[in-house]
């Protein structure tokens, strides 16, 4: 034994000799800007086989249903389709339908595409969408998509080639939610077949997308291959093939990807940005995510207004965005980021300067906690272990904290203990803030903010102003932009006073892919459509 | 009456040999990381949770880090030497709990022999067969995060190397007409075993837990390795060298590099002690066999 438990520390510290030498060229936590790329040469050549890395792991199921997690939506998206998709600039574009009539404010009508088919040759009928639609509906499914259907007071077929959406009052979200996972089309006689094997190894999936379902080898890969009958004629997609596999390790994906055993993936961590820039093509786009400190209680010490701006007026803004993100963030004023603002955005400008410039100001914080009679009262600041970002930030922001005088412990979790965050009141209950990462599925601002009226779900520290209630509801009602707009500017405004939730920074999003591909531009919606058939050789 | 009572800790041998340089080196190692661990707070030119992000991954000779600084900016050199602290402190807590233990349990096995010391072998031997990392990861598993229960399960993990080993050398001793002597004079069981067998197997439980020692820091160094040890932001070695390796994908190894170094040195150091004391108590006892 003792001559075994040697080597441990040998290896060790060979291990790291190694790694030191196979990494090339030093940190640079005063990275400039990464640019953003909005266009690059389309493919030119067929490529028979694609190996995609999923860095968030396995897909738990491939059920459309459950398109909410990267790891489902990166495989999904390029199989399922909804009504309509978005296009580069987050635009809705028809897909499995041609257009949507509003007659009056509580209803849509929607024409279906004719002659399109599933994977098998079956044609998709009205029946098929609308099942898929109900489908989401049923609580027992335990569907996050739901939540889109608050308003909605029955979907249904009323032609061959026509289904008829009715809300019980108006609300503006609901035209974009057409183009999102919850009108994903799946063939009913399929899916009522499979039952609960829907989406699995063994149930596979029926859909209409670009790529049909091949084959899941668990823990290993998904195969998808091309599927030659897309109706989509307007796209050819050049990968014959796609391998999805499942390496989570920052280290292994950055190994096999400048290696080549993986041809690509999208959120490539951080720290092998400078080991794959001059690989291939690591590329860095807008995306519409947001980075925040979300409140989880307020009858603790952030129920004091005052220690919640002393939480803000502690965060290295600067820091974060030039050594945590390397340059591929900007910090945030607001919870929503400003590529969000997809109408209006004169009137989300303007009322977006007018919010204080986010800086860290640790003499304002000392002072806000003197003032405090919760001063003493303990911060528990809960974070992701998987995420590096969420690491640093938090053990940045526990040290500036504790030099104001706020009395923060940090709790960092595993996946399993931070999802449960996110559903279980007694996982929240020793907490009194989380680090969260979390984007917009299209760029519309109030699809944040209906998450923090009084009352909602993922309200979690049961906020509640009346005029921030009343901004949301009376937007969710307004067709215009500008009114609209100016109605979710007076919420943005009411909640970055009340500071329930800290903006901290919106990270662009990132893709990488060998020398050999070419054609995929990295946006925040390919987690919502068919990516790969952008991708090619060169 | 008088009784001549050998004694392992023969003094007429100590001196005249030379003791060998490695082992001269290796114990002045392990004092100067004590003492570097103990005056931490005074020496250390930063606090060890120091942060500041514009400053992350500063290379070895940045004026005021000779160390550098790890990907937050927190001084590399102070974080190994508050890390020291709870990198010596929790092994030490493992050595001590599983010696007294397995003292205990070694000594009664020997003395009591028959049932007892055959059901106290097989439970040594049972334990023995658990590796020591899965327990500790198990223990985590059940009682959290924390050194707390990894330190207690340790020690039961490592109280049959000490155990077995006392068991041995007190069934050897308790041959010895010395044992028999006291107790012709009328000593009771327990004193005869405490008073005058103990001191003749403690340089053998010494050395034992020297090499336990060693085996117990790489565990727990293994364990915050695997980020199931001390909680952020406190420093240990096994914690620093985890949180380095997006650090060395960055081309900045020192940050996994020191506190990998100080892991490496220090089991080495310890069991080259461990091992000496080993092998001189064993020269010894050859010698008056």
């Amino acid at each position: 034994m003792p001559r075994a438990r040697w080597t441990a520390p040998a290896a060790l510290l060979l291990g790291l000799c190694s790694l030191a030498a196979c990494s090339g060229g030093g940190s640079d936590p005063e990275a400039s800007p990464a640019k953003l790329t909005t266009s690059v040469p389309a493919p030119t050549k067929e490529v028979e086989t694609v190996t995609w890395n999923i860095p968030t792991g396995e897909p738990p199921t491939l059920d459309p249903a459950q398109s909410t997690t990267e790891p489902v939506s990166t495989v999904v998206s390029n199989m399922c389709e909804g009504l309509f998709t978005f296009g580069h600039d987050y635009e809705r574009k028809p897909a499995l339908a041609t257009s949507v009539d509003h007659p009056d404010p509580l209803t849509y009508v929607i024409t279906l595409r004719e002659g399109v088919e599933f994977w098998d040759g079956e044609p998709v009928t009205a029946e098929d969408v609308v099942y898929s639609a109900q489908r989401i509906l049923d609580p027992e499914l335990g569907s996050a998509l739901i939540g889109w259907a608050a308003n909605v007071k029955g979907i249904s077929a009323t032609g061959d080639a026509e289904i008829t959406v009715k809300l019980k009052k108006p609300d503006v979200l609901v035209p974009n939610y057409f183009a999102s996972p919850a009108f994903y089309v799946v063939q009913k006689e399929f899916a009522e077949a499979a039952g609960k094997d829907l989406g699995t190894a063994e149930g596979g999936v029926m859909c209409t997308g670009p790529y049909k379902f091949g084959g899941w080898e668990q823990g290993q890969s998904i195969t998808l291959t091309r599927n030659d009958s897309w109706w989509n004629t307007e796209v050819e997609p050049k990968v014959e093939n796609l391998t999805f596999k499942f390496v989570t390790d920052p280290a292994a994906q950055a190994a096999a990807l400048a290696g080549g055993d993986l041809d690509g993936q999208f959120a490539v961590p951080r720290a092998a940005h400078g080991q794959l820039a001059d690989k291939g093509n690591l590329l860095f786009g807008q995306s519409l995510s947001t980075t925040f400190l979300g409140v989880l209680k307020q009858d603790g010490a952030l129920g004091d207004p005052a220690l919640r701006q002393a939480l803000q007026a502690v965060i290295d803004y600067q820091g974060i965005i030039k050594s945590v993100y390397q340059g591929t963030a900007q910090p945030l004023r607001a919870l929503v980021p400003p590529s969000a603002w997809g109408y209006a955005e004169d009137v989300f400008q303007a009322e977006y300067d007018r919010l204080p410039e986010p800086a860290q100001d640790l003499e304002k914080a000392e002072k806000l906690v003197a003032q405090s009679a919760k001063a003493k009262e303990k911060i528990v600041l809960a974070y992701p272990t998987t995420s590096e970002e969420h690491t640093k930030i938090a053990a940045a922001i526990a040290d500036s904290g504790e030099q104001a005088g706020l009395n923060i412990e940090l709790r960092p979790l595993n996946s399993q203990d931070y999802g449960a965050i996110f559903a279980s009141p007694e996982a929240r209950a020793a907490l009194d803030v989380f680090l969260v990462d979390g984007y917009l599925d299209f760029p519309e601002p109030l699809t944040y903010y209906v998450y923090f009226l009084t009352g909602s779900f993922y309200n979690f520290a049961g906020y509640s102003n009346k005029a921030y209630d009343a901004a949301v509801s009376t937007a969710l009602g307004l067709e215009d932009p500008a009114a609209r707009a100016r109605e979710v500017a007076k919420a943005q405004a009411t909640m970055a006073q009340d500071l329930v939730n800290i903006p901290i920074a919106t990270q662009h999003v990132n893709v990488y892919y060998g020398p050999g591909l070419a054609g995929l531009v990295p946006r925040q919606n390919y987690v919502y459509t068919p990516w790969a058939v952008e991708l090619g050789g060169r | 009456m008088t009784l001549t009572i050998p004694r392992l800790r023969a003094k007429a041998a100590r001196g005249r040999r030379r003791r060998p340089l490695t082992l001269v080196l290796a114990t002045a190692f392990l004092v100067l990381v004590a003492a570097m661990g103990l005056l931490a707070p005074v020496l250390a030119p930063h606090s060890p949770d120091e942060t500041s992000l514009l400053n992350a991954l500063a290379p070895p000779g940045t004026e005021g880090h000779w160390l550098g600084t790890d990907s937050t900016g927190r001084d590399v050199l102070s974080r190994v030497m508050h890390g020291a602290r709870l990198s010596l402190l929790a092994p030490l807590g493992v050595v001590l709990l599983s010696l007294v233990l397995g003292t205990a349990i070694g000594l009664l096995a020997a003395r009591a022999g028959g049932w007892v010391d055959a059901v106290l072998s097989r439970g040594m031997d049972i334990v023995f067969a658990f590796p020591s990392l899965l327990l500790v990861i198990l223990s985590v598993a059940v009682f959290g995060p924390g050194l707390t229960a990894p330190i207690c399960v340790l020690a039961i993990a490592y109280t049959p190397f000490i155990g077995r080993v006392v068991r041995s050398v007190a069934i050897q001793e308790g041959a010895r007409p010395y044992l028999e002597s006291y107790r012709v004079m009328g000593f009771g069981e327990l004193r005869v075993t405490l008073r005058h067998l103990l001191p003749n197997v403690l340089p053998v439980i010494i050395a034992q837990s020297a090499l336990s020692f060693g085996y117990a820091l790489v565990d727990l160094a293994s364990l915050s390795y695997l980020g199931l040890g001390v909680r952020p932001p406190d420093a240990d070695w096994g914690s620093m060298i985890s949180q380095a390796q997006s650090a060395i994908l960055q081309g900045s190894p020192w940050s996994g590099l020191m506190p990998g170094i100080a892991v490496l040195l220090t089991v080495v150091c310890v069991n080259l002690l461990g091992e000496h004391l080993g092998g001189s108590i064993s020269g010894k006892r050859s010698e008056e066999t």
